[in-house]
């Protein structure tokens, strides 16, 4: 069952997100084209295309994000919570196989859009040295054991990020769905009270840590930056089940 | 008994919706569920059909509890249009050959044929007649044991509405029943064996339609306008 | 065949006479096999169950009958159907009789008006 929902999630939006794709290559070869078509007398303008096409890869990579976001929210909260939820919901399958599938079709568009970046980086560049300074930079950051954990739980915050993000969603969306009007007006205001009572745990937690160890220096820094991103898991983790449990058990669908 | 509701309440905020229902329904039936808007008539469907969570009491549909095993067996007709408009009419059709193991996808083709619907069709070009018919052809193309149908001779035209008829008469069998809410009762009148009036989230009266023709010397709908007079 | 129902009597009640109707003007005729209940319920558009209930209370009267294996006919005894056409025609006499009987005529007025009719 929920191979066959995945399979209907990723039918409902293949289409958006290849448009998307298709634009982002279409992008990066048009501005190669133009920067090699561009007379040498104009060589301000070239390296005036060169600065922009720099700053293009972190733009496109933030513009696939806000994309991922702003699809997979609408996408969840159609298919679950307005009409659509009165097919879903009526299905006989259980209601994490429906969260499941939500999760891992938006992971799937994740890992889509972060390779279509890296190929919009690589015609940019003209070349994949940009992939082997990004190992060099992983290399030497191992190296230095101060640096390395932070880096590396950066990593693993970046490519949790769909998970934590969703899950943050989907709980909203499910303390939103108790209230018995306003539903989505509540979610939102959910949204921002998680938030809220995230970033306070999280302070809390810290600076207990950071007192514990009496501010050492030495072992905050990586060490922090470890429970930072181990907190935020158990908390996605927690939120997951939470709203699996209140969509299980106290669906209401306006 | 194929259904049993027992002191059953919803309540949204502080106002009831339903009240304290008992409630039995027997196989092989059709039985109308007739009330006024807001009388509760949803909300006991949506409750059956799981996308509502009741206040208390419980209730039991083929001796177990709402869930993945009940929702095998109900087939539910909203009252709104729950289809993704992206898909085609074939689309449609499969997706609840994968999910309905009790779907025929011949019964909905040949409804489709009967009604001139290309299953080729996108949705998103339907009007919204068409795709409740569609809808109501999914609905009814399941060999489930209860059928529950929110308003499904709402929106569309008399033949239309004698061809949903019609299938409703001809698709069910005596292992299972439908229950069908609808304020248009003297059109649906004479395919109805038992009738519930619901009002203000109570049950005020559950007879067959015979012995209400017998006992008043009226009809259904006469009785009703009765009752339900403000 | 074309069914017609009224909204005040049971819908069965009505199939019943509708159908003897049927038989007494010959539109059925002796030994004819009926359309499955399911066909005629889908035709008259009304419940399986009502129709149902008001064939085999046609069948007890003996204006039925079933065969396990091909279905259901009308009945053969051309008398019981001879029986039926007169038990309709007296209903109707008694009928046309007690309404002018209301409006004030004796049964022999009744009957002389029916003659010069």
């Amino acid at each position: 069952m929920l191979r066959k929902l995945i399979k209907y999630e990723f039918l409902a939006d293949y289409k958006k997100y290849g448009v998307m794709g298709i634009a982002i290559i279409a992008m990066a070869i048009l501005a190669v084209i133009s920067e090699k078509i561009a007379p040498t007398d104009v060589k301000v303008y070239t390296s005036f295309f060169l600065v922009v096409f720099s700053m293009s890869s972190v733009f496109i990579i933030f513009a696939a994000s806000i994309l991922l976001i702003v699809l997979s929210t609408i996408r969840f909260y159609k298919s679950f919570l307005k009409d659509e939820g009165y097919l879903m919901h009526t299905l006989p399958v259980h209601t994490w196989q429906l969260i499941a599938s939500k999760l891992i079709t938006a992971y799937i568009w994740f890992l889509f859009l972060l390779i279509i970046s890296a190929v919009y980086v690589t015609i940019i560049h003209g070349n994949i040295t940009w992939l082997t300074d990004f190992y060099k930079d992983l290399i030497d950051a191992g190296e230095n054991d101060n640096l390395s954990p932070l880096l590396i739980s950066s990593y693993i915050s970046f490519l949790l990020a769909p998970f934590s993000y969703l899950a943050h969603i989907y709980f909203s969306f499910a303390l939103g769905n108790l209230f018995s009007k306003n539903k989505l007006a509540m979610s939102v205001v959910m949204f921002l009270v998680i938030n809220f009572a995230e970033r306070i745990i999280t302070t809390i937690l810290l600076t207990a840590y950071l007192v514990s160890i009496k501010y050492d220096y030495d072992i905050t820094l990586p060490t922090s930056s470890y429970i930072n991103t181990l907190l935020s898991i158990v908390l996605s983790v927690i939120y997951l089940i939470a709203a699996e449990r209140i969509f299980a058990k106290k669906l209401n669908l306006e | 008994m194929l259904l049993e509701c027992n002191k059953l309440c919803k309540y949204y905020g502080d106002k009831a919706a339903l009240n304290n229902i008992d409630l039995q329904l027997e196989r092989g039936k059709i039985i109308g569920l007739l009330g006024p808007n807001g009388s509760g008539k949803t909300t006991l469907i949506k409750i059956l059909s799981g996308i509502l969570t009741p206040s208390s009491g419980d209730v039991k549909i083929s001796d177990k509890n709402i869930g993945i095993e009940t929702k095998k067996i109900v087939s539910y007709l909203p009252e709104r249009t729950y289809l993704s408009d992206w898909m085609t009419v074939r689309q449609t059709l499969d997706f609840f050959k994968d999910f309905y193991e009790d779907f025929s996808v011949e019964t909905a083709l040949d409804m489709l044929k009967r009604l001139n619907i290309q299953p080729s069709e996108k949705l998103r070009t339907m009007s919204k007649g068409t795709r409740e018919k569609v809808q109501l052809i999914l609905v009814m193309s399941r060999n489930a044991e209860l059928y529950l149908l929110d308003e499904p001779i709402g929106g569309v035209d008399p033949a239309a509405r004698d061809y949903i008829l019609k299938t409703i008469i001809s698709n069910f069998n005596e292992n299972a029943s439908v229950l069908i809410s609808t304020h248009l009762i003297s059109d649906v009148e004479n395919v109805l064996d038992d009738v519930i009036f619901l009002k203000y989230g109570n049950i005020t009266l559950h007879s067959t339609v015979d012995d209400i023709r017998e006992q008043h010397g009226k009809s259904v709908d006469a009785l009703f306008r009765e009752v339900f007079a403000c | 065949m074309l069914w017609n129902f009224n909204s005040n009597t049971p819908i069965y009640i009505q199939i019943i006479e509708q159908i003897k109707l049927s038989i007494a003007v010959g539109e059925y005729k002796a030994g004819d096999k009926l359309l499955s209940v399911r066909e005629l319920a889908s035709e008259a558009e009304v419940n399986p169950n009502t129709m149902q209930k008001a064939l085999s209370e046609l069948e007890r009267d003996g204006l039925l009958y079933t065969q396990r294996t091909s279905g259901r006919f009308i009945t053969s005894d051309t008398l019981k159907i001879a029986a039926l056409r007169k038990q309709l025609a007296n209903e109707q006499v008694e009928n046309f009789i007690s309404k002018m009987k209301l409006l004030g005529y004796s049964s022999e007025e009744a009957a002389e008006m029916l003659k010069d009719h």
